[in-house]
């Protein structure tokens, strides 16, 4: 940064090949100290090992190649549910088949009451989830804490509704460090504008259609150009709208689908908007 | 702070000796020197129950133990390579009695009567283990700390004034037969066996079937932090209560005695109960410190008891070269019981399905602490449910055409699946519940309540959960 400075102000004062013969001169100084020195236009090598996202375009977004296996990651969401589980589950269950399902997922302060349905349906394994919810913020850092310096789970998904101290989140980030275990802190959108020990920021905003706009605004490597689109699936029996303005005029209350018997055949009244596709 | 007998001061803590209180004064003495002193009478009974507490804290060394009016032997000959030495078992039961808030004066000696009679005499050195050193020591010891081991009677003493005896060493230089014919067979004998010459058979401390130790505070507690501290010292008990029978805990529970203002507080019980069976004391006192802070004491704590409620056979765990499996699991489970502890039971939860259709009561929330029942797997082709569900479910406000609002309009993205259920239990579901989308995209769970009077009319939306 300090180098860069340097040559934007010689850019003020003298002629363009003197510029130029500047920097290349600073590169090869640069260049000179070697390993050592990281450029900000390139990727860090990342220490610690990491677990494929499950999403190609992500990985690729991503130092590693996947999410950190050590340490504190942010997901900003602009609220709670915003499609986060989406986004974790293919890494959620990579870690449990990898850990054999010995180790346990912690989920701290989650947005709702996990529905067991739908958490069966996503391959989690139910005796291997522990919900803590605890009554202050105060008490979930304090539980967060204990399980990363305890090393014992596989992951630690905390939901952190309000504004966190960064001297809490360096607290975290060095225990889970310490500990070997990812912790995803799930902060609101908010939260963009303060700074963050987290070698990994990323923020999610959902769009239309179940799609969910990815920035990872801070890594270990180049900035990132645009945000990545990706499309969560949608629930089994959702329809995907062909065009996701359309208003949906009225709902004929005859329509719906009994438990157990097979769906009729589509568009019986419901809207023209709608179409029956499954995912 | 000094204890009290006949007006007459059997003992003073270091803080009222150093203002220049002295054992053996009378207490009016005493109290003019030092108005500000707390003078407490002496009471056996729970000198008696302080031993035996000492002994099952000590039974972490060694299972064999004697009980004495004030103090505790040990059997340690089979420990000594098992701790390290002489100089280690000594550290430790140094260390053991402190945790128990006891000042002892530890002595060793190849036999029981002079190991005690080291300790009780306050011969400088108190530590010898050959024969021929143990000898030299008792020799020194005056005649008056026989009373330790058997009382003489004021015949026996003039006696012995009148030949000019002192130590015990002189005592027994005396010709035996003599000594046995005026003095009494039992003396002789007591001689014998602190020298080694005679068997010293001593019956071994039993501990009781349930345990169960009480603390009264010198003062009332309204803070957490000296019930922990309080705790501390109880804990070395169960420990080598444990270890005597083998067991590992999984059930404890503490009686908070209250001190009574003008109308009766009835006793406070907080139960501790383990994920997993464990013996260790460090982490029982973390437990009770994070269960204690949580809890809001509804008056001063005069007296505290800790009981073992259910504990299982258990035989240890041997010690491992390298970290295993198991050792990691039981660091979960002591994390689990750290987060119990202090977040209680009903904030650390897993969760089971239960066979119902109505969401709501589809599953069930299961403390960590009790075994969850193998989740079935899930029936395929189940219709779709929300990552998070809400309850109870949040009413929304619909527009003029009965469309549900939920900060903006929802659009509905799936048809109506059915829920008609509970007639059976009188907690009536009869809902249509749909996909639906918002203006913030996020996708929710909504249904439409169904009138169970009027099968046409429909009745409010309800928000019942979210996609994550």
């Amino acid at each position: 940064m300090y180098s860069i400075n340097f040559a934007a102000m010689s850019v003020l004062t003298a002629p363009a090949s003197l510029v130029a013969a500047r920097l290349a001169a600073s590169a090869l100084a640069l260049a000179r100290l070697g390993a050592p020195v990281w450029r900000a236009g390139d990727w860090a090598s990342v220490g610690a090992p990491t677990e494929p996202t499950g999403w190609p375009a992500l990985d690729a977004e991503l130092p590693g190649g996947g999410w950190p296996l050590a340490g504190l990651c942010e997901l900003l969401l602009p609220a709670g549910a915003s499609g986060e589980l989406a986004l974790l589950e293919p890494w959620l269950c990579s870690l449990r088949r990898r850990n054999l399902g010995s180790q346990e997922l912690l989920w701290v302060a989650p947005p709702g009451t996990p529905c067991v349905s739908a958490l069966q349906a996503m391959d989690l394994a139910l005796a291997r989830l522990v919900c803590v919810n605890p009554a202050s913020t105060a008490d979930a850092a304090w539980a967060v804490e204990q399980t990363l310096r305890s090393g014992s789970c596989a992951a630690v998904l905390w939901w952190s509704p309000g504004p966190s101290v960064a001297v809490t989140l360096r607290r975290l980030h060095l225990a889970a460090q310490a500990g070997a275990t990812p912790l995803i802190a799930l902060r609101p959108a908010a939260a963009r504008s303060t700074s963050s020990p987290a070698p990994l920021r990323l923020a999610c905003t959902p769009r239309p259609g179940r799609q969910l706009a990815v920035e990872v605004f801070k890594r270990r490597g180049p900035p990132m150009s645009a945000a990545l689109t990706l499309q969560l699936p949608w629930p089994a029996a959702a329809r995907r709208t062909v065009s996701p303005v359309a208003p949906v005029t009225a709902i004929n209350p005859g329509s719906h689908d009994v438990v157990g018997r097979p769906a009729p055949a589509p568009v019986v009244a419901a809207s023209p908007a709608l179409v029956a596709s499954r995912a | 702070m000094a204890v009290v007998e006949q007006h007459r001061l059997l003992g003073a803590n270091r803080a009222a000796r150093a203002l220049g209180v002295q054992v053996g004064q009378s207490v009016a003495t005493a109290l003019a020197l030092l108005p500000q002193l707390v003078v407490q009478p002496r009471d056996e009974a729970r000198e008696r129950a302080f031993v035996a507490t000492l002994a099952l804290a000590l039974a972490a060394l060694t299972p064999k133990l004697n009980l004495q009016a004030s103090g505790v032997l040990l059997e340690v000959r089979a420990s000594l390579r098992l701790f390290g030495g002489v100089r280690c078992l000594l550290r430790r039961a140094q260390a053991i009695a402190h945790d128990c808030g006891a000042h002892v004066r530890l002595a060793c000696a190849p036999t029981a009567s002079a190991a005690w009679l080291l300790a009780t005499s306050g011969s400088v050195r108190r530590r010898t283990l050959q024969s021929s050193h143990c000898a030299r020591q008792l020799d020194r010891i005056p005649l008056g700390a026989l009373d330790a081991l058997l009382p003489l009677t004021p015949r026996q003493t003039e006696l012995l004034q009148a030949l000019g005896v002192q130590r015990l060493g002189e005592l027994r230089a005396l010709p035996r037969a003599g000594l046995q014919r005026r003095l009494g067979r039992a003396l002789a004998t007591t001689l014998d066996r602190a020298y080694g010459d005679a068997s010293d058979p001593r019956p071994w401390f039993a501990p009781p079937e349930r345990f169960e130790a009480r603390r009264e505070l010198l003062q009332r507690a309204d803070d957490a932090a000296v019930l922990v501290a309080a705790i501390g010292a109880l804990l070395p008990a169960l420990g080598g209560w444990l270890q005597l029978h083998w067991h590992a805990a999984t059930v404890l529970s503490l009686r908070l005695r209250h001190e009574h203002r003008r109308e009766p507080v009835p006793d406070t019980v907080l139960r501790l109960q383990l994920s997993t069976p464990s013996r260790d004391i460090a982490q029982l006192a973390l437990l009770w410190r994070e269960r204690l802070q949580r809890h809001a004491l509804a008056a001063p704590v005069y007296e505290l008891i800790l009981a073992l409620e259910a504990s299982v056979a258990h035989g240890g765990t041997p010690g491992e070269l390298l970290p295993t499996a198991g050792g990691e699991g039981q660091g979960h489970a002591a994390l689990l019981d750290r987060l119990v502890a202090r977040l209680g039971p009903e904030r650390v939860l897993r969760f089971e399905p239960l066979a119902d259709h109505r969401p709501e009561r589809a599953q069930r929330g299961v403390p960590v602490t009790e075994t969850l029942r193998v989740p079935a797997e899930p029936p395929p082709g189940a219709p779709p449910r929300p990552a998070w569900l809400l309850e109870p479910p949040q009413p929304l406000a619909s527009d003029a055409l009965g469309r549900p609002l939920h900060g903006g309009l929802l659009r509905l993205c799936s048809r109506a699946e059915r829920i008609e259920a509970g007639w059976f239990d009188g907690g009536l579901a009869r809902r249509d519940y749909h996909v639906a989308e918002g203006s913030d995209h996020r996708l929710r769970w909504v249904y439409r309540e169904r009138r169970a009077d009027a099968p046409g009319n429909q009745g409010g939306w309800f928000l019942h959960g979210w996609f994550g």
